[in-house]
């Protein structure tokens, strides 16, 4: 008895960890006890081909923004990856955005290279428009290796 | 008032505005709140197999500059902001970047939807890329 009185941090946690190992959360899906998940909020739709998926759409929570991506369609159901990413400004509605107010949209851009663009030529179509055989294009995809190109 | 006086006060207060008007970004002139454009995008990665993805915008994010990433995120469902022009220049960029996404990617299909403002019809611009 002395020695458990010696030792009672020690005895305390003896006595702890079998109680702690007993109550801690389980996978175990053996029969009889329901696997322990998370319930998917997100429909699932069945397809015949990917046109008939649509993404779900993006959540916040807090500053994590949630969103769905890689959608393809897989033995009848449509499927994606879930994916998380911080917002630095904040989140809401399903986006990030900006901490502080703008005074508007910013310059045109190029999107690979980092860099604000100086004004480029418009690409604006009408309905259902291609912009294939449009010059417009800052970061073109074309291997003409020309200012602006993509480099992976 | 100089002469000098008078050019410079022309070109900044009126030539610079008008021609970022004129641009359609505006972003030389005063448009705090003034715009309510909505936008969204569809991204979709054929791959070498002939396999159809949908890559969310916001998967992009990370490839493109801290300024695009944020008007990319959430972007697969309509979002305010006044940068369907500047996403409507760069759609094949936006395209190059998803064949990254996605392994194997042969052709990416990038959609814009937008609508100059709430009561404006859909306007749909679309590039389609040849993944290297």
């Amino acid at each position: 008895m002395s020695m458990i009185r010696r030792n009672r941090p020690l005895a305390t946690l003896l006595l702890v960890l079998p109680l702690a190992l007993l109550t801690r959360c389980t996978t175990d899906d053996s029969p009889g006890t329901a696997p322990a998940q998370v319930p998917d909020p997100v429909p699932v739709d069945e397809c015949n081909t990917i046109d008939e998926c649509e993404l779900p759409r993006s959540t916040c929570s807090d500053s994590v923004l949630a969103y769905y991506t890689n959608a393809r369609c897989e033995a009848g159901y449509c499927v994606w990856d879930q994916m998380t990413t911080i917002c630095q400004g904040g989140c809401y509605d399903g986006g990030c955005y900006v901490g502080s107010s703008t005074a508007g949209g910013g310059p045109p851009f190029d999107p690979c290279s980092g860099q604000s663009a100086s004004i480029l030529p418009q690409c604006v179509g009408g309905a259902g428009g291609s912009g294939d055989d449009d010059d417009s294009s800052v970061c073109d995809a074309d291997d003409d290796g020309g200012p602006g190109q993509c480099v992976p | 008032m100089t002469k000098v006086h008078t050019v410079l006060a022309v070109v900044v207060a009126l030539v610079l505005p008008g021609y970022s008007w004129l641009d359609g970004s505006g972003w030389l002139a005063w448009t705090m709140f003034s715009k309510s454009e909505t936008y969204r995008l569809r991204v979709a990665v054929t791959d070498r197999d002939n396999r159809r993805t949908l890559i969310n915008p916001s998967a992009l994010a990370g490839g493109a500059n801290t300024q695009v990433g944020l008007y990319l995120s959430g972007a697969e469902h309509f979002r305010q902001a006044p940068m369907i022009n500047s996403f409507a220049a760069n759609l094949r960029g936006l395209g190059t970047l998803a064949c990254r996404a996605v392994p194997g990617a042969a052709r990416v299909d990038v959609a814009l939807d937008s609508r100059r403002n709430l009561d404006a019809p859909m306007q749909t611009t679309a590039a389609e890329v040849s993944c290297p």
